[in-house]
């Protein structure tokens, strides 16, 4: 194989796309983790998991979040991080290996299908636009959203495997429908099912005919009922857990958000006081509209090709107004949002389209075909996220589950003695809380050291990190360390203690309870 | 975007869009909280005293370690303060010198990269590698967060050097010669640091450039069997000869500095230099920080939580990912083959920076000099330049017009991808103004500029010179330590008569041997001698050596009344450098001449 033989056997734009994804899975290869909102409970879903690998059928992550059906996370992305863990990975980097292959594979089937629709220029920009969109990273690095992020690889390759069964019904490509939505589906099961009226109305308005619109309308039956199939045993296990309404229409978007180049770390609120990012995404949505604006005019391109753009173009509209409030009636009316936990999820939807539609420009305007112009693309949308892609890590250490959680507002998530438990000793107790819920009230921390009697020979109470960081303050998924130092009263027996932790209200004195039961956390 | 009347627009460009890199220099103040900020001021201003005293090539320090004095600029390259000293000659400040020459530096590094890489690849990819070469994150970490002024001059050589040994394999000829010693002179004046890790660097650069060329001759070589091994030698030979002897004119116009560089470089102390903070094995990079967007002022530190900023930057590193694309994609073997070699220097100098290669940081001795394997970066900036402007480079051997506007596009990516750390942090001076006692204040509060001998044991913490200084507000003139003297002190007495940044003329009256100690670190070089009257000739040379656990200089005097002048002079491997310099530069002035007659000639 010589040189000038090299591009026609290898599609260099796969080892672009694959080796452009560095920015995004860069901070994976941090030493530790990362703080989100969801903090290390992928890791102990794992562990959970893990803990009874195959007597554990029908098994969801319900750590943390609990069981739903609908919302839910699905037990696959947990399954592969599994198999790395089998591999020999520890469960932090099994979590974060998964992530980064999602962050890679994602681009790949965005370039997949973008080539697919409108040529290998259009994939490459499409790929970069998808893999950098910053819900995508929202996803990963604000939410940790562990489920949803592997959804981000499903999307576009279950896309590229109806189109290709639309354009030539092999039975190759319906497998891959049917087989790939299921993973979706036992990724999240509502986003499955509302992406499936997406993967409908793209077949039934771009089929190249009856019969094949029907098929696959078929085909996308059958992959809705593999999932729920699928979904038994769960269901068996956990029951029917269908949430309704919750606090769902309280996170519509406002427009603002959607175009705003704010960044956080924090929740999604009822209102527009949100410091979670929700924004659809500078170089997604100016290279759509550009799209949009060149539909009208492009008389050399394909009809087909046109079509298809006007679909994306179309879809992404639908569904930015789909997350505003005035079309709270239609989810309501519709029974979808018991799909999903907040409206914003669409935008993982949303993104996909976006992306697409932005690698229709270059389809559609030929003089941007050129390597320096898809370079400035590419560029231009790796430098519109560049500066999100800084998570907040963290070095703490946890084990295979935490160490409790309390109230489900927050959870002891590892701790550290120093000192030894021996009468007139002092003890220093570093703790590492996690925010597992945004809390109004400001809890005290006390720290007991109780003799084998149970009386208390060192004592004690205070606000978290003295009094600097009220439980108030702490942002969702955010790990706060908090150190306590007292003196076993010399008093006491020799040695026998055990230290008790726990917080509660200062005014009324009411402990938060344990989810295990109890009130207070005992160490050794 | 190509030439008006001659004048290359591109190079205009180059300049005029640096503006942003070099904006921060001309607002008032300076940033003072930057690693080395101090030290570059500092060292000028040590350069000056020296230059005013009559010292045209300093290589002693007189006032660094307390007013012990250093040999800074024997072991230092000292191009920069050059630059910087003519500009304070032409009426500009210290700071305002300093602050002009980061400008230059910034300037002329993207003029060379554009050059080189115009030559390759054609003067849009010049354009944007110029650019990515100016804003390329860590030369503005160098110059807005560490303060580096010598490392900011070296840049300018990199692209420079690049170009001209590429001429002298390419097209050999004399010009190409004469470029590429003076350019490679030029960053053995400026950093040594740099020097030490670009050589090996260069080094493969010209095994690939020749090897790659001879291979291309080779096929031109029709004969077969011994013949033809003859002729593949002789051509190789043809190949290698100039690239060697410009490395030979360059190694011996800078003979001046390196030479005694490299011999006396073992009487200072390098313990100060290379542990603790200096340790090279806590500054490896982790692999995230070549991608991370932080930005920050503070220092390297172990482990990952470094406030000092370790990205390769987006836009170099997108256009150094598509530069793949332009492998396939272009036609003309040379500029394929240059760009497969700065695609591999880059992984392999990235690879270099990450904790696995510790193995190999040890078995180099190199660490001397690089200090911290993160100083690598440097070497990635003309790579990831070189590659960038591929994107944009000529397809199919003949510029074709692939889009100025693109060009455009991405030159503006390239400004707005590091438009946000354009800004220094601008703050007062804690030591007060630039002056001696501002100087005696700041080694004190940081413990920096403290660099003693080989004979030093015990690295001091102040000095009575610093004391006189902060007390009287300048030197004092006499750096003999009176409370050595025997008592009486009419039993050897010493009265100053003149003294200079690098000599100090006494009046001694000795009623029996003693020895007179000085304030001055021992170093060699310090010489001693009896004189024959005020300013008269020298009667007799007394032995220098070093004294106690500063290692100061000491002379051991005898009985009488006499001149006795103490004096820092060149030692035989100065004298051999500098004669190695004039001779070499006469050869450059020699060969230019005949060449400007040649083609006078040939014009005529």
């Amino acid at each position: 194989m010589t040189w000038s033989e090299l591009p026609k056997k290898l599609d260099l734009d796969l080892v672009l796309v694959v080796l452009l994804s560095v920015f995004a899975l860069a901070p994976l290869t941090y030493p530790g983790f990362f703080q989100s909102h969801s903090g290390f409970w992928s890791v102990f879903n794992l562990f959970d998991l893990e803990s009874n690998l195959w007597g554990n059928l029908g098994w969801v992550p319900t750590e943390a979040a609990g069981y739903a059906l609908l919302r839910g996370e699905g037990p696959l992305p947990y399954l592969l991080a599994e198999f790395l863990r089998w591999l020999g990975l520890g469960g932090v980097e099994a979590i974060k290996t998964v992530y980064a292959v999602g962050f890679v594979a994602s681009g790949l089937g965005a370039y997949l299908l973008a080539r697919e629709l409108f040529g290998a220029r259009a994939g490459l920009v499409a790929a970069v636009v998808y893999l950098y969109l910053p819900y995508h990273l929202v996803t990963v690095y604000v939410r940790g959203a562990f489920g949803e992020a592997w959804a981000f690889v499903l999307y576009p390759l279950i896309l590229l495997c109806l189109e290709k069964y639309l354009h030539g019904g092999r039975w190759r490509w319906a497998s891959g429908v049917v087989l790939l939505y299921t993973a979706l589906g036992l990724t999240n099961l509502g986003l499955a099912v509302l992406y499936a009226l997406i993967l409908l109305a793209y077949a039934l308005l771009l089929g190249p005919s009856r019969r094949m619109k029907g098929r696959s309308a078929l085909l996308l039956l059958t992959g809705v009922g593999l999932s729920l199939f699928l979904q038994v045993p769960a269901v068996l296990r956990n029951g029917v857990l269908i949430e309704k309404g919750g606090d769902f229409f309280e996170h519509f978007v406002y427009p603002f958000q959607l175009l705003s180049a704010s960044w956080g770390y924090g929740a999604s609120v009822a209102g527009w006081e949100d410091t979670m990012p929700l924004q659809l995404g500078l170089v997604a949505t100016g290279l759509t509209l550009l799209t949009a604006m060149l539909l009208p005019s492009s008389n050399g391109v394909r009809p087909a090709l046109r079509k298809k753009a006007t679909f994306f173009v179309v879809a992404a509209l639908a569904m930015v107004l789909m997350l505003l409030h005035p079309a709270s009636f239609l989810w309501r009316a519709s029974l979808l949002s018991t799909m999903l936990r907040y409206p914003w999820q669409l935008l993982a939807l949303i993104g996909l389209v976006l992306s697409v539609a932005s690698g229709a420009v270059v389809g559609m305007a030929r003089q941007l075909a050129c390597l320096p112009w898809q370079a400035a693309l590419v560029t231009l949308a790796i430098l519109s996220s560049y500066g999100y892609l800084s998570p907040h890590f963290t070095d703490v250490q946890v084990g295979g589950s935490p160490v409790a959680v309390l109230g489900d507002e927050m959870a002891l998530l590892a701790y550290e003695r120093e000192g030894p438990l021996l009468h007139g000793a002092t003890v220093r107790l570093t703790l590492q809380w996690q925010c597992l819920q945004l809390m109004d009230t400001d809890y005290t921390v006390f720290v007991h050291i109780v003799g084998t009697q149970g009386t208390i020979w060192g004592q004690r109470d205070a606000m978290p990190v003295d009094g600097e960081r009220p439980t108030s303050s702490w942002g969702l998924g955010e790990i706060v360390k908090d150190q306590h130092e007292l003196t076993i009263d010399v008093e006491g027996p020799r040695e026998g203690y055990t230290i008790e932790i726990g917080v509660y209200v200062r005014e009324t004195e009411e402990r938060l309870p344990l989810s295990g039961g109890g009130t207070a956390v005992i160490l050794d | 975007m190509t030439r008006i009347k001659g004048l290359d627009i591109n190079i205009v460009l180059v300049v005029l869009l640096s503006v942003f890199a070099i904006a921060p220099l001309f607002q008032p103040g300076f940033f003072w909280g930057a690693h080395d900020a101090r030290h570059s001021v500092y060292f000028l201003y040590e350069f000056d005293l020296s230059v005013q005293d009559g010292v045209l090539y300093p290589r002693w320090s007189p006032d660094i370690t307390f007013g012990y004095g250093y040999p800074l600029f024997n072991i230092y390259s000292p191009l920069a303060f050059y630059l910087g000293e003519a500009l304070h000659l032409l009426g500009l400040d210290l700071v305002s010198a300093i602050k002009m020459v980061f400008a230059l530096g910034f300037v002329l590094s993207g003029v060379t990269m554009y050059l080189f890489v115009r030559r390759l690849m054609g003067s849009r990819a010049g354009l944007v590698a110029g650019l990515v070469y100016v804003y390329v994150p860590y030369h503005i970490s160098d110059v807005y967060v560490r303060g580096l002024l010598a490392e900011s001059v070296a840049l300018v050589f990199f692209p420079l050097i690049l170009w001209c040994f590429y001429e002298t394999v390419e097209r050999p000829r004399v010009l190409a010669l004469v470029g590429a010693g003076i350019s490679y002179a030029g960053l053995v004046f400026s950093h040594n640091g740099l020097l030490m890790l670009f050589s090996p660097f260069l080094g493969i650069y010209l095994v690939f450039l020749v090897l790659s060329r001879w291979w291309q001759d080779l096929q031109r070589i029709p004969a077969s069997g011994r013949r033809r091994l003859i002729r593949s030698g002789g051509a190789l030979a043809r190949r290698a000869w100039m690239p060697l002897a410009a490395l030979l004119l360059g190694l011996g116009l800078s003979a001046v500095f390196w030479l005694p560089m490299a011999v006396e470089f073992k009487f200072v102390r390098l313990d100060q230099w290379l542990g603790g903070y200096y340790d090279y094995r806590d500054d490896f990079v982790y692999f995230f920080q070549f991608f991370s967007p932080s930005w920050g002022y503070g220092l390297s530190r172990p482990g990952p939580h470094d406030e000092l900023p370790f990205q390769i930057g987006a836009v170099p590193v997108v256009l150094s990912i598509l530069s793949l694309a332009v492998v396939l994609r272009i036609k003309n073997q040379v500029q394929r083959r240059m760009l497969v070699f700065f695609q591999a220097a880059a992984v392999i100098i990235a690879f270099l920076m990450l904790t696995v290669s510790t193995r190999f940081w040890e078995l180099l001795p190199i660490v001397i000099f690089a200090q911290f394997p993160w100083r690598l970066l440097a070497l990635m900036m003309p790579c990831v330049a070189f590659l960038a402007g591929s994107v944009v480079a000529v397809a199919g051997g003949k510029e074709k017009p692939t889009g100025a506007i693109a060009t455009l596009a991405l030159v503006g990516l390239v400004l707005l991808g590091s438009y946000a750390y354009l800004s220094p942090q601008i703050i007062e001076p804690a030591e007060g103004p630039v002056s001696l006692t501002g100087m005696m204040r700041f080694m004190q509060s940081s413990d920096q500029m403290t660099g003693s001998v080989a004979w030093t044991h015990e690295v001091p913490t102040w000095s009575a010179f610093a004391d006189h200084v902060i007390g009287e507000g300048q030197a004092p003139d006499l750096k003999v330590d009176l409370e050595s003297l025997p008592r009486p002190r009419r039993r050897l007495a010493v009265d100053l008569q003149d003294s200079s940044t690098t000599s100090q003329e006494l009046w001694v009256h000795a009623e029996e041997e003693g020895r007179i100690i000085f304030n001055i670190f021992y170093y060699p070089g310090w010489r001693c001698y009896i004189l024959e009257g005020r300013e008269g000739d020298i009667a007799e040379e007394l032995e220098v050596v070093p004294h106690g656990s500063l290692g100061r200089v000491s002379v051991w005097v005898p009985v009488g009344e006499y001149y006795l002048l103490l004096r820092f002079e060149d030692t035989r491997v100065r004298v051999v450098g500098r004669y190695l310099s004039i001779l070499s530069l006469l050869l450059v002035l020699c060969v230019l001449g005949r060449e400007a007659y040649r083609r006078r000639k040939t014009a005529g």
